[in-house]
């Protein structure tokens, strides 16, 4: 064995370490996390290719199966399903449901018998189509009635100005490089109360629409679904559907094993469902508790190596690939891969992540040659020193490669565990 | 020094629904000034809702904030008596970029096609029309910038 190839894997080791620490000062603990085997309430996800002929790089991915409501037999599991820790609700594209399967979800109406059909917006297009509600199952955890979005439904082929205004269309496997989404962030809702307001109706994003035709849609109001549901009626926004599981329904861990500073080919770990429901998803005590913003599901990052550089907006996300940040000094990219850092050599850094209640969590990366890691095998999709560049100040996000390697205990707002009420995170 | 001065307007441009919610219109206002336009500015829209802009005064731009009652921002940056040279954004959703970006739109949405950063977050440049994006449902944020009319000495951090 070469010796570089030995420096490298300890490398990896180092800069997976998960050290942690309070606002008098953060302390180090060395790393190193184990995979929950099989259960009932544990997915198998996987960093893979993706759905697409050009493989997708750091791209999570785990399978569901969705249900007609009440139905054990009108059923279809559908893989390449993303994981999203930055979104809440389960989206399929209508193009991978059995026409049988799709014909018996209903439509969500509201009492004017207009359709609700959703603008989910992303920062690179929209996802346009309607709410139907099923049962979903993944591994042995089952959310029943589930509103679900269906993207690019063909009887709502067109979205409303305001909708197509945010870019382009999210709806074809190609584009949206999945069957389709899980979010399971935070939040219990991909919304929130912001869109149910009716008494003010002005604060409204405008995620959601009441359409009386396909042609003929404005924006609504819509609910937060009440727990647990007592068999009301009535459209309820896209949730995430943790929160309809019978147990289990307060969080998820986000499990990635640990892999070479040089890349990997196709990984899988573990998708946990509850914190301190079951003996395999307790809390691990001696992690700090990041709460996140109540409101935005943020938190403010520092990055601590010359120059220091202050982010007030950040957030953990399986639904970004890399980790992108605006920084001077670390070279970029050339050709086709500008999206991504080549530094000569890897760099590492240290950096601090801190939460509304002041708790400080050291955070060590490093950014890798992007050109080189992406070359270097054609197999490889997993990466854990990829990075790139962000023209928008202040702003961090803590993509993929922050989760290879940890164990990341994500728990939804309002819910409890032993450490702490979330939304937070804990690793 | 900022010149900081507050005043409630009203929009030319709504998309307004009829459907009536509360007794209440739903209304989508929309930001007039595009990017790469000397137009007049969202200042000179008129008065609808509770949006309000905030003009600020900087040495070598202006920035005319239009602020939504849901909280997204839409922020242009002119030169004085010049063009728009950059675009920011940020709320709990995305803007009608099609209007923000003008006649740039079609730039944001084929960099976007291209994308492979995550629907979380794209960073692009297409000839002079540089982009970032990022952000999810709850929290948006991102600016669009025309690289040859930004003003020397002025920073690419304060477009934000």
């Amino acid at each position: 064995m070469r010796l570089t190839n030995l420096f490298l894997a300890g490398a990896a080791v180092l800069l997976l370490c998960s050290c942690k620490g309070h606002s008098s000062g953060a302390t180090s603990a060395a790393g190193g996390n184990t995979i929950t085997g099989a259960a009932g309430n544990v997915a198998t996800i996987t960093v893979g290719a993706g759905p697409n002929a050009t493989p997708a790089i750091n791209a999570l991915y785990t399978s569901v199966t969705v249900c007609a409501p009440g139905s054990t037999t009108n059923c279809q599991k559908i893989d390449n399903v993303q994981v999203d820790t930055g979104t809440s609700g389960l989206r399929i594209l209508a193009s991978v449901l059995s026409p049988v399967l799709a014909a018996a979800l209903p439509l969500t109406v509201d009492g004017n018998n207009n359709t609700i059909v959703e603008c989910a917006q992303y920062a690179d297009g929209y996802a346009w189509g309607p709410v139907v509600t099923a049962d979903m199952t993944i591994s042995g955890e089952k959310a029943l009635s589930l509103p679900v979005q269906v993207i690019g439904s063909s009887a709502f082929p067109t979205a409303p100005t305001p909708c197509a205004g945010t870019g382009p269309a999210l709806d074809t496997i190609q584009t949206f490089g999945a069957n389709g989404t899980i979010g399971v962030s935070v939040f219990a809702q991909d919304c929130g109360s912001a869109c149910a307001l009716t008494l003010d109706p002005s604060i409204n994003p405008g995620f959601y629409y009441a359409c009386s035709s396909a042609a003929d849609c404005t924006v609504t109001t819509v609910p937060v679904a009440t727990l647990p549901l007592t068999g009301a009626t009535g459209p309820r926004q896209v949730s995430n559907p943790v929160i309809y599981f019978a147990t289990d329904n307060n969080g998820v861990i986000v499990e990635l094993p640990t892999i070479a500073a040089t890349g990997s080919g196709t990984i899988s770990g573990a998708l946990v469902f509850g914190v301190d429901t079951q003996t395999n998803n307790t809390s691990n005590t001696a992690d700090s508790v990041l709460t996140l913003n109540a409101t935005t599901g943020g938190v403010e990052t520092t990055l601590l190596t010359s120059p220091v550089v202050a982010y007030e907006k950040s957030f953990f996300d399986t639904g970004s690939n890399g980790l992108y940040f605006s920084y001077t000094g670390i070279t970029v990219c050339t050709t086709t891969l500008t999206q991504y850092y080549c530094p000569a050599s890897t760099l590492s850094y240290n950096s601090t992540v801190e939460s509304s209640s002041a708790t400080l969590i050291s955070i060590p990366f490093s950014v890798g040659n992007a050109q080189t890691l992406l070359s270097a095998s054609a197999t490889s999709v997993a990466f854990n020193n990829l990075a790139g560049p962000t023209t928008l100040a202040g702003r961090f996000t803590w993509g993929l490669p922050f989760f290879l390697g940890r164990n990341v205990y994500s728990v939804i707002e309002g819910k409890t565990t032993s450490l702490a009420i979330g939304p937070y995170l804990s690793f | 020094m900022d010149l900081d001065r507050r005043h409630q307007l009203r929009l030319g441009l709504l998309s307004c629904s009829v459907a009536l919610l509360g007794g209440l219109l739903l209304c989508a206002p929309a930001a007039r000034a595009t990017l790469g336009s000397s137009a007049a500015s969202i200042a000179a829209d008129r008065d609808q809702l509770r949006a309000s802009v905030r003009v600020t005064s900087h040495a070598l731009y202006e920035v005319h904030e239009l602020m939504l009652p849901n909280g997204v921002s839409v922020r242009e940056y002119r030169v004085p008596d010049g063009i728009v040279f950059a675009i920011a954004w940020s709320g709990p959703a995305k803007p009608d970029l099609s209007q923000a970006l003008g006649a740039y739109f079609p730039g944001y949405v084929e960099a976007a096609k291209a994308n492979t950063d995550g629907h979380n977050h794209m960073s692009a440049r297409r000839a002079d029309l540089v982009m970032t994006s990022t952000g999810r449902m709850r929290d948006f944020a991102g600016h669009a910038y025309l690289a040859s009319a930004v003003p020397a000495g002025v920073s690419i951090d304060e477009l934000r």
